[in-house]
């Protein structure tokens, strides 16, 4: 079966010339897969990765940014590894920017 | 490996509009916002967990932004003025990067030479392999997926849109990177710059050049 990810030849529109800034938060996404995929702890291999954002259904994937498909990606696999649960990392989230203060 | 000799029908005929959301998506401010929190509560949840130690992201960070087209243009640069070094590079790019000091940790690298008979683009159709240890991160159009989607069926549409007229009697060729195999152009040196150092012809050498969605610079004059 051809994935949704497996777009060569389709049909699309003209290439957007846009060059977006690389931003802090995507070049961190990429700082912590590299790391988590290093010789020395092997938690998440490029493959792994991809097999994470090709398993999202289409509309998940097609909706989310690059990086955005890499980190949640990451996240899942994460939690398929037992390493962190989606729970614990919102939590995180919540302990280190406050709605309150955010808002 | 894929020839460009596909029939010339492309994104039009289907009828459908195809917006530039489509072919790239593009986080909002409150999306970059929510990423940021997201990955740095990812971050400091797996330095808690022992997976990463404080500071090591940073330190990584300063890894990835290292790399760029100077190091490309420099290979480059010598193969144009070096024909054993460009017979190594074309054998294996790996090899020859290394004699730079260059390590391209990803996989391997395939270095296709364009002649005047033959124009080489690199693609990653499924996703977006691309030699960044060597070249750092690729541009948006290149993960964008208009690109990834057509430059395999309609090669010289896509490089005449970005202004590259590629004359019909030079054949196509379009290189669909992987996990194992990133690709690299190298580009046909420019005339007329007989007389430049190997410096001065680094500096003609294009990112886009790299990749096959350009050529290298004319030299000033």
């Amino acid at each position: 079966m051809r994935g949704y990810h497996d777009i060569g030849g389709d049909p699309a529109g003209p290439v957007p010339k846009t060059e977006l800034d690389w931003v802090g938060w995507e070049k961190r996404v990429e700082a912590i897969r590299n790391l988590l995929g290093d010789s020395t702890r092997r938690v998440i291999s490029l493959d792994e990765l991809r097999r994470g954002f090709e398993s999202f259904g289409a509309e998940k994937y097609k909706k989310l940014s690059f990086y955005r498909r890499r980190i949640e990606a990451m996240i899942d696999i994460l939690e398929e590894k037992g390493v962190l649960t989606r729970a614990e990392l919102d939590a995180k989230v919540e302990g280190m920017f406050p709605p309150e203060a955010a808002g | 490996m894929v020839e460009s000799d596909f029939g010339q029908s492309g994104a039009q005929s289907s009828g459908k509009v195809f917006t530039v959301q489509e072919a790239i998506v593009v986080e909002t401010e409150a999306g970059n916002a929510e990423a940021s929190r997201l990955t740095a509560a990812l971050q400091s949840l797996l330095v808690e967990k022992g997976l990463l130690f404080p500071n090591e992201v940073e330190q990584e960070i300063e890894k990835l932004d290292a790399p760029g087209v100077h190091l490309g243009a420099r290979l480059v640069a010598r193969a144009w003025v070096d024909e054993r070094f460009k017979e190594r590079l074309l054998a294996d790019g790996k090899s020859a990067a290394a004699e730079f000091g260059m390590k391209i940790g990803e996989a391997q690298l395939i270095v296709v030479e364009n002649t005047v008979r033959e124009h080489n683009l690199i693609v990653c159709t499924l996703c977006s392999c691309y030699p960044r240890s060597l070249l750092g991160q690729p541009p948006t159009w290149y993960i964008s997926k208009s690109y990834r989607a057509r430059a395999v069926r309609e090669p010289r549409d896509v490089l005449s849109e970005f202004g590259l007229d590629v004359p019909s009697d030079v054949r196509v060729r379009v290189h669909d990177s992987n996990a194992d195999m990133r690709y690299l152009v190298l580009p046909l040196r420019p005339l007329g710059s007989e007389d430049l150092d190997e410096e001065a012809l680094s500096r003609l050498v294009t990112r886009d050049s790299l990749i096959g969605a350009g050529l290298a610079l004319a030299p000033p004059t």
